[in-house]
């Protein structure tokens, strides 16, 4: 496939007017990007076009087509002719995504794209739908919708739509859409609603809950919400069995097919219906469907029932402790901080250059600090406002505050310093501040909560009241002057967290200062110097005022705010004094006379969650090559192996039978398995049938039944494997080079020989679909410095960027540059990684076709402007992206859009990048898995230029804006609710309508290096379970804001125990394996011997499995204070191991030899 | 066990299978020896690697060294626990099979081969009365019209409305069985992990069945004598639960103390000598998910407290016989043993804990007592059969004579040497629970009891649409009556 410039959209409208200079500037150097973008992949398509022209892969083309828009992807995706067309057609006229949904499937079941069976036509409507609504990217619309049914009893007639696993993809929108769309046709179609039995009903009430038992929900609908459902709903909701377990109440009804869960079915009535009821709402509301009327019922059923609730309600509701984050926590990984902990991360608006879309930002220091568990990608789990995001280094926020060994109290506020201290830590006070975007906020619908004081908040109310100047880092004494001058607030830098003391302490401290501090040093360098006092201590720490301990003094050398906040001039004798006050922050307020403000209103509490990855993707055990070697490979599907096998005593060696297709030769008519035959010619697929043994077609003429396109082939490795060497020129590669055991494919279409060569001498290995990747944790970046992503500005300008993100010409590796879409920043390890894939592809090029080198990279910087594709778990749409540079993460760093475009946010997820010309020579949709979920993870399209009103619309939510207003952070006191802020903070959404989404957007917060930080987390390095609880339990009794009691008990009910229990139960149920050929066997044979091959049986659940967490659990209950309830547990366990792995017999006569 | 009836053919064959011929000496002496004869086969084979013939003297010596093995290992063996007899007044207990102190079970490969191997024998022998059974290996080797054997039954798939394919596997292998009309509904309620004969036809190298044996109980036409006593059967009585009910239970214990002030009711009291409880005496801790939010008493110990404290309000000339089930403090796999030490002193004297199974003699009645945790499987797996009769489940167990017959569903099996579950002995009453719903039948001269509850519906029987029939009693005089005592009224 050639592509063209001009078979694509205009991209730009021309009579479009930048605005300025710097813009039109940008403009200009975004079209010259675009433009080579197109030039480099169609240079790209013209070698692989070339050498798939070769006939030595399973297509004579490049099987990765350019979808320019989602229309066009929609349409590859679904193969139905003209809808493209159509759709484009329906945009022009302004009509939203849900508006054309509808209006295409009424096009489909009118005949609009030909004539269907009635059947069909639902059915495509139903899937074009899902597919509009998933932007065409993800596998949902093939894969979620097993069938759709005209189901016919002795009643009528209705709908019902059959879901499958991979529905889930779809997200909660599209998934109801789907049933929606459903609904729609049938209506126009006249087809009667579903009208489900008592126990049918019953029968959905028992199966949902089952399904959150075995797999997961994110909510669960109470049993009056699914019977309002399935009542209700017009069409029926009914899917594939998906998991083993069986409902155990209402079997066999005459209706529903299987007994098994059916977990398509339980997301969309649980994660769809229910759960997006308002969303669902709105939808019918907009389009007018009738019937739907019940969802009010649903809708009201979620919310309060009071009605109306008052704003302090409100706000109480808002910054309740929630503790959902702490349930399912993993050993292991650590709590950071219970809910809303004083001593937990201070939230702290902002979007940094490297956060926003579902980002944590912290400091460095807290990283380190926090026993090195956090690092850079690494995923956690938070309080609010979403569920989970990944963690980024932001420099420009606060770090954490501790308590050393010795009794100093450091504020820690470099990385350098934090690594220096971090083994002398005794306690952490404080975790630092936690960096949140208000897109956040508004994308999890999440009332804002009270903003700390901060210097963004400070500033714009000082704005015009003090002399210009820069007020980052001021000293003590000229905050106060600042206060004292012009009546401005105190400094954040300068506020301690007094509302998290009562006056009564602060009290205490003031008259401990009085009576035995005294000032030493006046002149130059001053400190407070106070007697040793527990208490007054502690208030100090609580405060976070830093001081040191010397000869049983507490040494405060920056005391002059803090004197002055107690009441106390410079002599330390009290000026003011308040009696009634409770409150610290009140207290302080009244009796310094300053605007002190509320430093930390709102904390965030946070675990571990997933840690970073970026690691290449391998099956397991990891094949070089997608060729069968049945048993002759050995368990390690060695070809090495293969070719000294026999099969028995007089076979020859290397012959192995394997499954493979049925392929005749056009010209002379041979059978081969390959696209060309060794004449030279093309070669046809055939079949046969099973049955009648005959060569016919995909459905056998005789019987009608489906012919198979393979059969079981008799071949020798060895000369193959021989040949391949010669072909190629190579000298066998050193190692194993494996194979599979056989194909899943449904053709069973082989990689040729010669491919595994190379990839195993270039130590690289290959995806199902034929291609390598390499997986990394999704991060964001939207501005970028050379210097820290290895660069030169050199490259760079040849790569296309001029000027800095403020318009500056770039000279200065230094200087801060805004990232164009489409480029990715790799991990270091990607860059190694891939540039093996490189010479792999290369020598491909080469040696096996013949053809020119086309990378030619001696090291990783060799790869910047070289073009991937990136892909996501779950999608089947590709997006172009182009290597600018590497980072020192376990991450990839890649533009907010291009992880839109994905469909992926940066919550802790993870997906690939692959080399673009190993996916147009390598990948074929020949070798995707025959089997449900089978089309997912695989480039079945590419986007080559990515449309950010295309993509995934969390990201419309991201904002864009340099700061955020006064207004804002006043807001946030009333616990605004951050819709009342569309508009006013500047977000991608507001930019969507020109070109200007494409560039000029701002950040609140730099940050020094985007690589500055931990770079695994301890939980990785820590390598066995022990360990790392060990670890996990100090960190926890370290933390201020961790109740490690509560850590441990958590820990063994939530992981430990069920894991034991797990176990324990499959242990006296479990099946047997043969050590030799991993035969599995329900129930051990009689003769204890494998019945295939004779080898010996091994356990498939072994006690070890059971006692592993057993000894853990024990030391944890007895270390910390653990419910008795969760004692008694772990006791019964122990007591059942005993008595299933300890004979009594054997122990008596133990005892016995005592005697 | 020794086998009688081997002949010598059989003996000829077995070394055949091996390659071996033998002598027939030789095939005497291992007939005129008293041990295994697969064991004698099996090391003879082995020591004779490559001889052409095996002659009487490598026979006897090996049969020399066997026999001194089997002594050595059976001076290991603790010599045979006596059962334990209770005595207390005119009643007499005796528990005649029970695991208690005698677990075996170290969780091993072979242990499992064993418990398995000793199901096989165990019902195998059983069956040899009335199978006369070849092994599978040699069905190649003999030409007959009809063949029989004995094995496990398993892999049963429908082949059709009218035909059914099964195997079956002895220690020596396998082989395919087809089953047509009625054979193939009795193939088609095969659990997978019975052991059961095959009489029929050979075909190829598959069997089709004329008939399936089970080793069922024999019909037991002799009428047991009528006794002066009766027995009282209950389960699952769940102390500790939140939905344990309370009232009904003190109206049964008022009951059994002859205080319920009916007279018919006082009088039938008076005869009652055994309390038979079939496990979930509490209702323990850590059993399912979240189960602390139901529980009334959370610790275990508070839990076995007050089960002591009820049972001790009962008058103490009834002996109560008490086995643990899935909610007990003991472990969750079969055969489980009695309650521990440190729970059963908890109970007065005439609480007599024991295992789970048990079989007890009492006054020469045979009480079978089971909890019934396979019954969920049997009930899932045969859609005639529901939770609103178990005793139609227990059926099946009489039937296949084993208690746990589907291996690797809902039952945990614990591996030991012996296979406790077999019900090798004809109980005169089987008695179980766990299901909570009540039912009583006679089969074949057994009478079998399945014993309720006294829980309410929980919130997962709710969910999975199973309703309990609480506060069900049922009093037997042996050779007598059955009366059914309803404690709860809803």
């Amino acid at each position: 496939m050639i592509v063209t410039l001009d078979r694509f959209f205009p991209i730009f409208d021309d009579d479009e007017k930048a605005e300025n200079e710097l813009e039109a500037r940008l403009y200009e150097e975004l079209r010259r990007y675009h433009d080579s973008l197109l030039k480099e992949v169609e240079r790209h398509y013209e070698i692989a076009e070339k050498a798939r022209k070769l006939g030595l892969d399973p297509k004579p083309y490049v099987e990765i087509p350019i979808a320019r828009n989602m229309a066009e992807r929609v349409e590859k995706l679904l193969g139905i002719e003209g809808i493209a067309g159509k759709i484009i057609e329906y945009e022009s006229q302004g009509m939203s995504r849900v508006e054309i949904c509808f209006k295409i499937a009424e096009d489909i079941v009118t005949g609009k794209f030909g004539e269907f069976e009635k059947e069909e036509a639902i059915d495509k409507a139903i899937r074009t739908a899902v597919a509009i609504q998933t932007e065409g990217v993800v596998a949902a619309p093939i894969e979620g919708i097993a069938k759709v049914k005209l189901y016919r009893d002795k009643d009528g007639e209705f709908i019902k739509i059959y879901y499958a696993g991979p529905i889930r993809s779809a997200g909660g929108t599209a998934q109801v859409m789907s049933v929606l769309v459903a609904d729609y046709v049938r209506q126009i179609l006249k087809i009667d609603r579903y009208k489900p039995t008592e126990e049918e009903v019953l029968r959905y009430c028992e199966e949902i809950p089952l399904y959150k038992k075995v797999a997961n929900l994110q909510y669960l609908p109470s049993d009056e919400e699914i019977r309002l459902i399935v009542e209700n709903c017009p069409v029926c909701i009914d899917g594939e069995p998906t998991e083993d377990a069986e409902v155990s109440g209402y079997r066999n009804l005459p209706r529903v097919e299987t007994n098994r869960v059916r977990g398509g079915m339980a997301l969309v009535i649980a994660e769809g219906i229910a759960l997006k009821a308002p969303k669902l709402k709105k939808i019918v509301d907009k389009v007018k469907i009738s019937g739907w009327e019940w969802l009010d019922r649903l809708i009201n059923k979620g919310g309060d029932e009071s009605g109306e609730k008052d704003e302090e309600s409100e706000k109480k509701e808002a910054v309740k402790p929630k503790d959902k984050y702490l349930s399912d926590i993993v050993a292991g990984r650590p709590v950071f901080s219970h809910p809303s902990r004083k001593g937990g991360f201070r939230l702290r608006y902002g979007r940094a250059r490297n956060s926003g879309f579902a980002t944590i930002g912290l400091h460095p220091a807290t990283m380190v600090i926090a026993g090195e568990f956090i690092a850079i990608g690494t995923q956690l789990k938070v309080e609010r406002p979403g569920k989970a995001g990944s963690v980024v280094p932001v420099t420009s926020i606060e770090g954490p505050t501790v308590r050393l060994r010795n009794g100093d109290v450091v504020r820690i506020g470099s990385y350098e310093e934090a690594l220096r201290l971090k083994d002398a830590v005794e306690r952490i006070i404080d975790m630092g501040e936690i960096l949140v975007n208000f897109g956040d906020f508004l994308e999890n619908n999440h009332p804002l909560i009270p903003a700390s004081y901060c210097y963004e908040w400070w500033v714009q109310e000082v704005e015009g009241k003090i002399p210009e100047g820069d007020y980052r880092k001021i000293g003590e004494e000229e905050a106060l002057k600042l206060c004292d001058d012009y009546g401005v607030p105190l400094h954040p830098d300068h506020t301690y967290l007094w509302h998290d003391v009562s006056a009564n302490d602060l009290r205490y401290l003031r008259d401990r200062i009085v009576e035995t501090g005294k000032v030493e040093g006046k002149y130059g360098k001053s400190a407070l110097v106070m007697k040793m006092d527990w208490r007054a201590k502690e208030v100090l720490e609580s405060l976070l005022v830093e001081h040191k301990v010397r000869d049983g003094q507490i040494v405060i050398e920056r005391w002059r705010v803090l004197v002055r906040c107690l009441g106390l001039d410079e002599d330390l004798k009290v000026v003011r004094d308040d009696k009634e006050s409770e409150d610290g922050l009140e207290f302080v307020r009244k009796v310094s006379g300053l605007d002190v403000r509320a430093k930390a209103p709102s904390r965030i509490g946070a675990r571990m969650g997933r840690p970073e990855k970026s690691k290449e993707r391998m099956m397991s055990p990891a094949p070089h090559m997608l060729f069968p070697l049945g048993e002759a490979g050995g368990k390690t599907r060695d070809l090495k192996k293969a070719i000294e096998y026999t099969k028995s005593y007089n076979s020859v060696k290397g012959e192995i039978e394997v499954d493979l297709p049925v392929r005749v030769c056009r010209s002379c008519g041979k059978e081969s398995f390959y696209l060309r035959c060794e004449c030279g010619e093309l070669t046809e697929q055939v079949y046969i049938c099973p049955k009648c043994g005959i060569r016919t077609g995909e459905v056998c003429e005789r019987c009608g039944g489906e012919a198979s396109a393979y059969r079981r082939w008799t071949i020798n490795v060895r000369e193959l494997y021989l040949k391949a060497l010669e072909n190629l020129g190579e000298r066998e590669p050193n190692g194993a080079l494996k194979g599979v055991i056989g194909l899943t494919s449904k053709k069973k279409f082989a990689e040729r020989i010669e491919k595994g060569v190379l990839r195993a001498k270039n130590r690289v290995y290959v995806f199902k679909d034929g291609t390598i990747r390499y997986d990394m944790t999704d991060i964001p970046i939207t501005h970028f410095r050379p210097a820290e992503i290895g660069v030169s500005v050199e490259k760079l300008k040849e790569l296309g960027y001029e000027v800095d993100y403020e318009g500056r010409e770039l000279k200065d590796e230094n200087q801060i540059v805004e990232l164009k879409p489409q480029d990715v920043i790799l991990s270091k390890a990607a860059g190694e990684y891939l540039l093996r894939v490189s010479k792999f592809i290369d020598d491909l090029l080469v040696k096996f076709y013949g053809l020119e080198p086309f990378y030619n990279a001696e090291k990783p910087e060799d790869l910047i402007g070289q073009l991937v594709i990136g892909l996501a778990p779950h999608t089947s749409a590709g997006v172009l992206g182009r290597i600018i540079g590497f980072a020192d993460v376990n991450g990839g760093y890649a533009h907010p859009y291009f992880h839109a475009a994905k469909r992926r946010n940066c919550d802790g997820d993870e997906d690939c990048v692959m080399l673009l010309m190993d996916g147009l020579l390598n990948f074929s949709r020949e070798f995707l898995p025959d089997k449900r979920g089978g089309q997912m993870d695989a480039p079945l399209v590419l986007t080559v230029i990515l449309d950010p009103k295309e993509v995934d619309g969390e990201v419309h939510n991201m904002d864009v804006c340099e700061r955020y207003p006064l207004e804002f952070y006043e807001g946030t006191l009333r616990c605004a609710h951050p819709k009342e802020f569309v508009g006013v903070i500047e977000r991608v959404e507001d930019r969507l309508g020109d070109e200007r989404k494409y560039f000029g957007l701002r950040f609140t917060h730099d940050t020094e290096n985007i690589a500055l930080g931990v770079k695994s987390s301890a939980y990785k390095t820590l390598k066995s379970m022990q360990d790392k609880v060990k670890h996990q339990m100090e960190l926890a009794r370290k933390i201020r804001a961790v109740d490690e009691h509560d850590v441990a008990e958590r820990v063994i009910t939530s992981h430990f125990l069920p894991d034991i229990i797990g176990n324990l139960r499959a242990f006296s149920r479990q099946e047997f394996r043969c050590v030799n050929c991993n035969e599995k066997y329900r129930r051990i044979p009689l003769s204890g011997k494998c019945r295939r091959c004779g080898g010996s049986l091994t356990l498939t659940v072994h006690e070890g499995s059971i006692t592993k967490y057993l000894n853990l659990s024990k030391e944890l209950a007895e270390t910390y204070n653990v419910s008795n309830y969760t004692r008694q547990r772990i006791k019964l366990i122990e007591v059942e191991t005993l008595s299933l792995f300890e004979s009594e017999l054997k122990r008596q006569i133990k005892i016995d030899e005592f005697f | 066990m020794v086998i009688k009836n081997i002949d010598q053919k059989t003996v000829v064959a077995k070394f055949a299978l091996n390659g071996y011929n033998v002598h027939p000496d030789a095939v005497r002496l291992i007939l005129s020896s008293n041990l295994n004869v697969d064991r004698v086969v099996e090391e003879v084979c082995r020591r004779c690697n490559g001889s052409f013939i095996i002659t009487p003297d490598e026979v006897s010596q090996v049969l020399k060294e066997l026999e001194r093995r089997i002594r050595s290992e059976e001076a290991e063996k603790p010599s045979k626990v006596e059962p334990r007899v209770e005595t207390g007044g005119r009643a007499e207990i005796r528990v005649l099979k029970d695991v208690t102190g005698k677990s075996t079970c170290r969780g091993t490969v072979e242990d499992f081969v064993a418990y398995f191997n000793s199901r096989f024998e165990k019902i195998a022998g059983i069956l040899r009365n009335r199978v006369k059974a070849i092994p599978i290996s040699s069905l190649t080797k003999i030409r007959a019209e009809t063949v029989e054997v004995i094995g496990f039954a398993d892999n049963v798939r429908e082949l059709s409305e009218e035909k059914a394919v099964f195997e079956v596997e002895d220690k020596t292998g396998r082989v395919r069985v087809y089953a047509e009309g009625k054979v193939k509904e009795q193939a088609m309620e095969l659990f997978g992990d019975e052991v059961v004969g095959v009489v029929g036809r050979l075909r190829g190298r598959s069997i089709i069945a004329d008939r399936i044996v089970f080793p069922e109980v024999p019909m037991n036409g002799k009428s047991k004598a009528k006794r002066d006593f009766s027995m009282v059967f209950i389960s699952d009585i769940h102390f500790g639960s939140d939905t344990f009910l309370k009232e009904e239970w003190e109206r049964f214990v008022r009951w059994i103390n002859c205080e319920s002030g009916n007279e018919r009711m006082d009088s039938l009291a008076e005869t009652v000598k055994y309390i038979f409880v079939a496990g979930d005496v509490v209702d323990g801790v850590g059993i399912y998910p979240d189960q602390d939010k139901e529980l009334e008493i959370l610790d275990i110990y508070g839990q076995y407290e007050f089960a002591a404290e009820q049972f001790d309000k009962i008058r103490k000339d009834v002996k109560i016989i008490l086995s643990p089930g899935n909610h007990d403090a003991v472990r969750q796999a079969e055969p489980q043993p009695a309650l521990p030490k440190e729970f059963s002193s908890l109970f007065s004297s005439n609480v007599i804990h024991v295992g789970n199974p048990v079989w007890v003699d009492v006054e020469g009645v045979k009480v079978l007592m089971y909890h019934g945790r396979s019954l969920d499987d049997i009930i899932s797996r045969i859609p005639r059969l529901s939770y609103e009769a178990p005793q139609n489940a227990m059926l099946e167990l009489l039937k296949r004579r084993h208690l746990a017959p589907l291996y690797g569903e809902r039952s945990p099996i614990a591996p030991e040497k012996e296979d406790y579950l077999v019900i090798d002995d004809i109980p005169d009453i089987i008695h179980s629970g766990h299901v909570h719903t009540y039912g009583t039948a006679f089969y074949r001269g057994v009478f079998v009891v399945n014993s309720s509850t006294w829980q309410s519906q929980t919130e997962f029987q709710k969910k999975v649409n199973l309703n309990p029939m609480p506060g069900n009693v049922a009093v037997y005089q042996p050779g007598g009556n059955v009366y059914r005592l309803r404690f709860y009224s809803s």
